[in-house]
């Protein structure tokens, strides 16, 4: 039996972003991995310090393309809070409103990456169309496609008009009925099913030693979200999370299908219940102290660390990205597996590699 | 296969989710973010707009009056237009047309045009 | 965000993380900021969405044992932590020799603070 050692990456057509991966396959069957990161390695936490500290909200947005609000939302909390501001109501939720169409925007986005892993072209393309709306929607309100920069401290720079809610509902509405179609064929077909079902099973005392986040860890049977702690308004909209017991990639897929629904539900709740009032206060002064926060990203709990020293600038930024907690769990899942199994559970963590190597 | 069956026949008797660009341009949403644009008699070069560049696009030269602006390294942010005391930088909705080479708008102050 | 936090020595960094991984914790990650004259590293971990912090004060030239014997998924931040600040951690699982990130021709740690 021989042993031949091959790499995953850094390019390869399922991976959105590089990551390399150097397999050691015994017969088609995977022995071992070995990581190698750093492909895009930014420096981002040293920028945040020579940065002043209203600029790198900018500059913070654009760690992830497709998680970027949030990124610059749990910035502008950790600095409010180190600045004992109280942001108004209004604000929150429209802080909400913008954080869930981006988590529909990101399980869209890559429930069609998923069908592309394993050939299924026009599922991708069916998921993309319906994505575009969602993607349109960011840009009537927020004014990007993608990196919104809707977030400053002291609340959200860009209020919503009557009109512009409306038309809001009208599309989510719209994406719902479309997603009512195509669910059925990721959930019950037969080559679907044969693809991921089995592949790259975690239990649950594994899932809880390795670290792993988010929908990997929903997927075998532990139920925690950190939108139970109930930041921002999640605990005035009544939040319960999503759970699958069986630890594969069928279950991980399932979750985030669950979850696509669940923000849009969430989006117009919030847009249901907008109190009225200013969405942005000024802010003056400079902050002194640290903090840390953490949020539920589309991929995982995202953790922030602030440090601040009385000047313009902060002292130290620090960055805990949700796939970065994921690559042990990967790690732990591919030994064992087929190669053609391989992109299917590299793709079923959700990696962000940009978000990795900040 | 009967799954699929709706969505195949949406898909035959339907018009395609694309549209022929550049015969077919879409229609853009208010106060999208383009580009900015710099009106000069407006200007009391303050600085305010350089101070609080992210990326360092807009650099003021206050002896010589002039303001200077890198479009390609502007993010389109919208930080200066909010900090700007006189109202001297305006959004446009359309977006900027791709260049070979990336230019530098120089604007001088109309008081200065000897 | 309530999280509590308790002040420990490099000695007993280990017999700690022990306590926390039988009582059924997750590992969240670890933090290190430069504080001129000494580094200080926050390991943070998890149990039902409540944050648990242990701080930890080393000099520039001290040794913390790794955690990776506890949990193994500690490996990824240490090696970042040894590459990035020169914070001098001993027995990594699996050390990728101060080249994860960054390649021979760069500056060495680049976010370590020169002391006042």
């Amino acid at each position: 039996m021989a042993r031949i050692s091959a790499p995953f990456g850094p390019q390869h057509p399922v991976l959105p972003e590089p990551l390399q991966l150097n397999i050691t396959y015994e017969d088609e069957k995977v022995v071992n991995v070995a990581p190698a990161i750093g492909y895009i390695h930014r420096g981002i936490e040293k920028a945040g310090e020579l940065n002043d500290y209203p600029q790198n909200v900018f500059l913070v947005e654009r760690v992830c393309g497709i998680c970027s609000f949030m990124h610059a939302m749990i910035y502008c909390e950790a600095l409010e809070e180190i600045m004992k501001v109280e942001i108004t109501p209004r604000a929150k939720y429209l802080r909400v409103f913008y954080s869930e169409i981006s988590r529909a925007h990101s399980h869209l986005l890559w429930l069609g990456l998923l069908a592309d892993a394993f050939g299924f072209e026009s599922l991708f393309m069916k998921y993309w169309a319906i994505r575009e709306k969602v993607v349109d929607l960011m840009e009537m309100t927020g004014g990007h496609r993608v990196i919104l920069s809707a977030c400053a401290i002291g609340g959200i720079r860009r209020d919503l008009t009557p009109e512009l809610i409306r038309k809001s509902e009208d599309i989510l509405l719209e994406v719902k009925k479309e997603l009512d179609m195509i669910t059925p064929v990721l959930l019950k077909d037969y080559t679907v099913k044969k693809r991921t079902v089995g592949a790259g099973v975690l239990s649950r005392e594994q899932v809880i030693a390795l670290g792993a986040v988010g929908p990997t860890l929903r997927g075998s049977g532990v139920a925690e979200d950190i939108r139970m702690n109930g930041y921002e308004v999640y605990r005035e909209l009544g939040f319960e999370p999503v759970v699958e017991t069986d630890g594969d990639s069928h279950s991980r897929a399932v979750v985030r299908v669950r979850e696509v629904y669940q923000s849009i539900e969430l989006a117009l709740e919030a847009l249901h219940r907008l109190p009225e009032g200013e969405a942005l206060i000024k802010v003056k002064g400079n902050p002194d102290g640290e903090t840390v926060r953490r949020i539920e990203q589309p991929r995982g709990e995202l953790f922030y660390y602030v440090k601040g020293n009385g000047t313009k600038n902060l002292e130290r930024l620090r960055i805990r990205t949700p796939t970065f907690a994921n690559i042990p769990a990967l790690l732990a899942m591919l030994p064992g597996c087929q190669m053609a199994d391989v992109p299917v559970i590299t793709l079923s963590i959700d990696p962000c590699i940009s978000c990795t190597e900040r | 296969m009967a799954v699929m069956l709706p969505t195949i026949m949406k898909n035959l008797f339907s018009r395609p989710e694309t549209r022929l660009y550049p015969a077919e341009v879409r229609e853009l949403y208010p106060h999208t973010r383009g580009h900015i644009e710099f009106e000069e008699e407006k200007c009391v070069f303050c600085t305010m707009c350089a101070k609080r560049c992210p990326s360092g696009a807009i650099t003021v030269d206050r002896d010589n009056k002039t303001w200077t602006l890198e479009p390609f390294r502007c993010i389109v942010c919208e930080t200066c237009i909010e900090g700007c005391p006189r109202e001297a930088i305006k959004l446009i909705e359309q977006w900027r047309t791709p260049a070979c080479a990336k230019p530098t708008e120089v604007y001088r102050s109309a008081a200065k045009q000897v | 965000m309530s999280y509590q936090t308790k002040i420990i020595t490099t000695e007993n960094v280990i017999d700690q993380v022990k306590q926390l991984f039988s009582a059924g914790y997750r590992f969240v990650t670890a933090t290190c900021v430069d504080e001129r004259d000494k580094f200080r590293v926050i390991y943070s971990f998890d149990k039902d969405i409540t944050l648990v912090n242990l701080e930890v004060e080393a000099g520039k030239n001290e040794e913390i044992p790794s955690i990776s014997g506890v949990y193994l998924c500690a490996f990824l931040i240490e090696n970042e932590m040894k590459e990035l600040f020169g914070l001098k951690v001993t027995d990594i699982a699996v050390d990728l020799g101060g080249h994860m990130f960054m390649t021979d021709e760069n500056h060495p740690h680049p976010m370590a603070k020169e002391a006042e």
